[in-house]
């Protein structure tokens, strides 16, 4: 009696922590009866005869057992080699009983890896949808779940958003347990934690927050919970649907919550003191909080040498620094300030300009929205005909009207340069896209000091930011010294490896108790 | 933890950035013209005076670490504190809406000729309104990253300078020389507006032992800047630059560096970076004024009020420019008298309070608040 | 919230900034004509300017601009004053006149010798205008030296440009900016001085003739570079003094510590030699205790050995040879600074060597004596001129062949 009020107790804390906060909206919890019949009736009814339920009655020891399941969310194999024939070759006595059959299943034999008791119908349901197979024993107040999923998912690839040269090739794929086993692997620390969550009144998606339990501010690990228990969404299908209640400021360019496709990258934001956030259904997880110096950090960075490391890094920001501003300076110099450019380039602009039929403010303006337009149809467009675009933009449209006439040379050239300059840093790819076309029309119309103003105003936007308690600028501003090692340049690992430099420790930053001041 | 506590390094680079908006925007030919040595000279006796100006506020902080001056006026009594309020608004005021009008003057006389006023002075106030919304802490750290590019700027536009300076264009002290030098010292010291700054966001650094670092590194970075400036001006354009109507702006349009034909408008995006500086700092010193004076509810509104008012006067002003020289916001006198005599009869006036309060025990500082 | 309204108030400011952003006045590029030189005239009361402005030919979204395309067109105007002037050359072809860019400002000698604080006043007030833009005086019009058609370079105002770079490089001709030359003129005891420019004869020819670029890949020299720099003028208080020859013109940079390299020539016994001086240094001190002002010279200079085949029989070794050199070398030198001292400032009463600055910085006492009559205090001016030259590297050859 008390073995199986600690189990009740046991599962009710697991089923806590799965379920997360008390939804609203959700219909209450009932516990599943002890006679079969009636919770089998009760499960059809509540699935609307889906087709996809699967309903296995036997009878083990004379007593009626039934296993459920979802069609194509378990290994068929794996039901009949390690579920089904231990459970149908097994000897019971004649009339063994209730207990007899329910002692087997939950202590006598391992039928899973992963078996876990079932009390309620909203535990039921959420066992048999993800892939588990639930057994019923008529008499008994709860079932067993024994996770034996074995649906199709893709395969482990080199991850498509992230790609580098000397680092891993693999990425995280959709099933959430999967990616768990990769971060896992990566970093075989008992100190390594992994929570589970489920997010979504309906879909009830599996999310699950990584830290290390050494490094993790225990503020932070709270205001993190604290705001996914918060979220009251239908459906969370990606991680995109998270990102706007975990960010600080949701209407800002710039999110301090990173994502990466990679687990080598999650495994190396982690042991910083960040949480990772997986999301089933998505192969990209969440990072908090996030800096803008990380934006241009990539694992490469700790493959290549020190001075190649630091000269790339320097090499991204100017591409950062060069795909927003350069079509705006561009348009402001030549249309206000054209005593700024050397004269043999004034020369060329004045030439090709001369003829075009807009001002160049104008230009700019139509060659980068078509330039969006090819590459949001690049994107869209099966990969085959998607290479087609490239050609057609390139060649068709920038010669064609250079030739023609449209547009001036240089400016074709602007936008290459600004299209590959944007390409370097592809984290940043939205604010950059948006923030071209500000500076462009804030250059036509008011020149350098314009473009003067709005840089400032972004700056200081920027510096405002602050996620948990992080300044998303730092470690620039405020300005930690030591982190400066590994922003700007790299030093080397002789020097890396000395300390290692969490969050809490970074001027500014509000997630330890300890350090409540910025000071340099 | 306090909210909008700033670094004494941050408060140093936001000081710093708003007094570069006097120096840039020094007009000698409006005023006392003074060149050669005497300047030079002038400066670093200017340095000394404000060094001297700055310690009876350094007296009263260290006393009363987390009031500014509104506060310490407050403790020795509030009709003196709802009046050193309405003073340091109306004073604060007054500086904003004339940073917008002597803004709007460099950029409709050199930049862009043709434009208005309205339009010039409407954008700086939009933008400085908006950046004063965020707070200071933004700023502040927007100011390290200025700060940098400011101190790279700067090293580029001597370097590419010192091709063309001469020493000899710096002429000696002419023979009444010591008298002219005190003279234009006190005038370098009286464009020290950022003493009025320091009054009010001293008390804001996260490490009040090290206000007395901050303000003489804020003093000693000014001293440096003008003194290479002028350097500069004088070496490469003589007395003739110190004719210009911007000299600073001057040297930069004469500077021919490589490909760069013009530095002209790394100049100019200095001059708008410190005159954001400059404004949103006002503009936040004006709201600690309002928060003082009015319940939240009304106060919450300064940003809009600072955005008219300021803007309104920048408006006006940046179309009387002869009246607002008339006005002299910038007076040796004057400044001696807010930034340093009135912090010493407050820290009298408090010193003798505690004392008669507290006869027999050591006296301590007051319990701080927010 | 606070800040939500904040940034929605500034949205709502900045939308209105579109439609006033006209109060800015921009100008499209296709619509100012870049002005690349400009030659000032004054004849019967007027001025008349010639503006060289870039004109691409053959341009269609591309550029074709290359040194051999006629990139350069020529607008002429009159006024009463420059800046009517200005504004006659925007009326009579319709684009901004854009002086942002503008390399060389040719005055003619009446212009110059009118009034040249009045001739170059608008340029140098104007916020367009290229405060390092060369200023050269026309030994005749500047409309001549302007409107010259030169194959070099995209357009002929660069090709002036380099040459007056080149010569003050060379240590042959002293280039003067428009900011400099305001400079100057602002200065009471200063005298300004400007390279003179001319066509040479051959060239002006050439170009009346018509024969410029018709053979088709071979031009003489002349075609190409028409212009010479011979002479130097001289101003003092805005009025035009006199001229200082090739000798006197180098003998000012002498003093004036402008010779960066140069070469000399010299005559060893009668026969021809010259050294390449390609590092010099000249120091100007005023004497200490003296009762009128004097100065010393120093002057040192680092040569190669050029040309000296003619004289190798004349000296029984190098060391001799090149020691007879130096002597030439210093002697040369030193007529030179003694030309432009005696024949130059004493004799046209200007002191463009830089006294008056030199004994302002050092010696201010008796500056501020001597400042009110400073022209005539020139004439009791005394210079000591010490001239070293050092031949320190002999080239590829040592010693007389035999």
């Amino acid at each position: 009696m008390f073995t199986s009020l600690k189990g009740r107790i046991q599962a009710i804390k697991q089923a806590a922590s799965f379920k997360g906060a008390n939804p609203a909206g959700e219909e209450p919890d009932h516990p599943i009866s002890p006679q079969l019949n009636e919770t089998l009736i009760s499960l059809r009814t509540r699935f609307q005869n889906s087709s996809d339920l699967m309903v296995r009655e036997i009878t083990l020891g004379g007593v009626k057992t039934a296993l459920i399941l979802a069609e194509g969310l378990v290994s068929q194999q794996t039901l009949s080699e390690i579920l089904l024939e231990p459970l149908l070759t097994h000897r019971f006595p004649r009339n063994a009983g209730v207990e007899a059959v329910r002692n087997f299943v939950e202590n006598q034999s391992i039928l899973a890896a992963d078996m876990l008791p079932v009390y309620t119908y909203n535990e039921l349901f959420r066992f048999i949808m993800s892939g588990f197979v639930v057994i019923l024993i008529d008499g008994a107040p709860r079932g067993t779940a024994c996770g034996i999923q074995g649906y199709s998912f893709r395969s482990i690839s080199e991850p498509t958003a992230e790609v580098n040269e000397l680092g891993s090739k693999e990425g995280f794929t959709e099933p959430i347990r999967v990616n768990m086993s990769l971060v896992r692997r990566r970093i075989k620390s008992p100190l390594l934690k992994f929570e589970l969550f489920p997010v979504g009144k309906i879909s009830r998606t599996d999310i699950c927050l990584i830290y290390m339990t050494d490094r993790v501010s225990a503020k932070l690990l709270r205001d993190v919970r604290r705001k996914i228990n918060g979220i009251d969404l239908d459906v969370v299908l990606t991680s995109g649907y998270l990102q706007p209640f975990l960010t600080g400021r949701p209407w800002s360019l710039f999110s301090d919550v990173g994502s990466t496709e990679r687990p080598d990258v999650l495994a190396a934001k982690v042991q910083e003191g960040r949480i990772a956030v997986l999301i089933d259904g998505t192969p990209f997880a969440l990072i908090i909080p996030y800096l803008f110096t990380e934006n241009f950090q990539t694992l490469d960075d700790y493959a290549h040498s020190a001075f190649y490391a630091s000269f790339i890094r320097i090499i991204r920001y100017f591409s950062f620094i060069t795909s927003i501003l350069l079509p705006g300076a561009y348009v402001a110099i030549s249309t206000f300030h054209p005593e700024l450019l050397p004269q043999a380039l004034l020369f060329n602009i004045a030439a090709a300009e001369d003829t075009t039929p807009f001002p160049i403010g104008i230009e700019a303006l139509i060659i980068h929205l078509l330039y969006e337009i090819m590459r949001e149809a690049g994107l869209r467009l099966p990969r085959p005909v998607g290479h087609a675009v490239s050609i057609v933009g390139a060649l068709v449209i920038g010669d064609a009207a250079v030739t023609a006439g449209l547009i001036g040379a240089p400016m074709v050239m602007i936008v290459a340069t600004t299209a590959i300059a944007s390409f370097v840093v592809p984290s940043l790819h939205e604010p950059v896209s948006v923030l071209r076309f500000a500076y462009i029309l804030v250059g036509m119309s008011l020149g350098l000091y314009g473009i003067t103003l709005l840089s400032l105003l972004l700056l200081v936007n920027i510096c405002t930011l602050e996620n948990f308690g992080q300044p998303y600028t730092a470690p620039v501003a405020p300005f930690s010294s030591f982190a400066m090692r590994d922003t700007f340049i790299r030093l080397s690992f002789r020097t890396l490896q000395k300390h290692t430099a969490t969050l809490q420790e970074l001027n500014g930053s509000h997630l330890s108790e300890k350090n409540q001041e910025e000071s340099s | 933890m306090k909210e909008g506590k700033i670094s004494p390094t941050q408060l140093v680079f936001l000081l710093f950035l708003s007094r570069i908006f006097s120096v840039l925007e020094q007009t000698p030919s409006f005023g006392d013209s003074f060149s050669g040595a005497t300047l030079l000279l002038s400066t670093l006796l200017s340095f000394v005076m404000q060094c001297i100006l700055v310690i009876p506020m350094l007296l009263l902080f260290y006393r009363y670490q987390e009031q500014n001056i509104l506060g310490c006026a407050f403790l020795a009594s509030p009709i003196l504190g709802k009046i050193a309020a309405w003073f340091f608004l109306l004073l604060f005021l007054l500086h904003l809406s004339g940073g917008y009008a002597i803004f709007s003057f460099f950029m409709t006389n050199i930049v862009y000729p043709k434009s208005s006023s309205f339009l010039i002075v409407l954008l700086l106030a939009a933008v400085c309104t908006a950046c004063a919304c965020y707070g200071l802490q933004g700023l502040a750290r927007a100011g390290t990253v200025i700060f940098t590019l400011f101190i790279l700027t700067t090293a580029f536009l001597s370097f590419a300078a010192a091709d063309n300076a001469d020493a000899l264009n710096i002429h000696a002290i002419p023979g009444d020389g010591f008298s002219q030098i005190i003279e234009s010292a006190l005038n370098s010291t009286s464009k020290n507006t950022e003493f009025f700054a320091m009054l009010m966001l001293l008390p804001k650094i996260a490490k009040p032992q090290k206000k007395r670092a901050c303000a003489f590194w804020f003093l000693t970075l000014t001293f440096l800047f003008i003194e290479l400036t002028q350097f500069l001006i004088l070496a490469v354009l003589g007395d003739f630059g110190m004719e210009q109507t911007f000299p600073y702006y001057a040297l930069t349009t004469v500077i021919d560096f490589s490909i760069f034909q013009r530095l002209d408008s790394l100049h100019v995006t200095l001059w708008i970076f410190a005159a954001v500086f400059h404004c949103t700092l006002y503009s936040i010193c004006i709201s600690k004024c309002t928060a003082v004076l009015f319940p939240h509810k009304i106060s919450r509104f300064t940003p809009l009020f600072s955005l008219a008012a300021g803007g309104g006067l920048g408006v006006f002003f940046a179309g009387n420019m002869q009246f607002l020289r008339q006005i002299k916001l910038s007076n040796s006198l004057f400044l001696t008298l807010v930034a340093a005599v009135f912090p010493l009869i407050l820290f009298i006036i408090l010193y003798r309070k505690e004392k008669r309060h507290a006869p027999q025990k050591g006296i301590s500082a007051p319990a701080a608040h927010s | 919230m606070r800040r939500k309204k904040a940034f929605l108030l500034l949205l709502l400011i900045l939308s209105a900034v579109f439609p006033l952003s006209g109060c800015l006045s921009p100008i499209q590029l296709n619509r100012q004509a870049i002005v690349q030189g400009i030659g000032i005239d004054y004849q019967d009361g007027k001025y008349r300017l010639t503006f060289q402005v870039f004109s691409p030919s053959d341009a269609a979204g591309g550029s074709n601009i290359g040194a051999s395309a006629d990139n350069a067109k020529i607008i002429c105007s009159e006024g009463a004053t420059v800046s009517d002037a200005v504004q006659n050359g925007v009326r009579v072809q319709g684009k901004e006149l854009f002086i942002g860019q503008n390399r060389v400002i040719v005055l003619g000698m009446g212009a110059a010798q009118h009034d040249l604080e009045e001739s170059i006043a608008y340029f140098g007030t104007n916020v367009a205008s290229r405060q390092n833009a060369h200023i050269l005086v026309s030994a005749t019009t500047a409309e001549e030296i302007i409107s010259m058609k030169i194959n070099q370079g995209i357009l002929p105002a660069e090709t002036l440009e380099r040459i007056t770079e080149n010569a003050r490089m060379n240590g042959l001709a002293h280039s003067v900016r428009l900011f400099e030359l305001r400079k100057t003129l602002d200065t009471q005891h200063e005298s300004a001085v400007l390279p003179v420019i001319s066509v040479k004869e051959e060239a002006a020819q050439t170009a009346s003739d018509g024969q410029a670029g018709e053979s088709g890949g071979s031009q003489s020299i002349d075609q190409v570079s028409p212009f010479e720099i011979d002479e130097t003028a001289v101003f003092s208080q805005n009025v035009f003094r006199g001229l200082l020859d090739k000798q006197q013109t180098r003998g000012m940079m002498w003093i004036r510590g402008e010779v960066e390299s140069t070469s000399i020539q010299i005559q060893l016994k009668g026969n021809p030699a010259s050294l390449h001086i390609y590092r010099a240094g000249s120091k100007l001190i005023p004497c200490e205790g003296s009762q009128k002002p004097e100065f010393n010279l120093s002057i040192m200079c680092h040569a190669t050995k050029e040309e000296s085949s003619a004289a190798y029989d004349l000296y029984s070794n190098e060391e001799e040879l090149l020691l007879a050199l130096e002597n030439a070398a210093e002697q040369n030198i030193r007529s030179e600074c003694d030309a432009a001292f005696a024949d130059g400032a004493q004799a046209l009463v200007c002191d463009f060597l830089n006294f008056g600055n030199i004994l302002w910085q050092k010696n201010p006492s008796l500056f501020y004596t001597l400042q009110d009559n400073w022209d005539t205090a020139l004439s009791d001016f005394i210079l000591n001129v010490d001239v070293t030259v050092q031949i320190d590297r002999v080239g590829v050859e040592y010693g007389s062949g035999e």
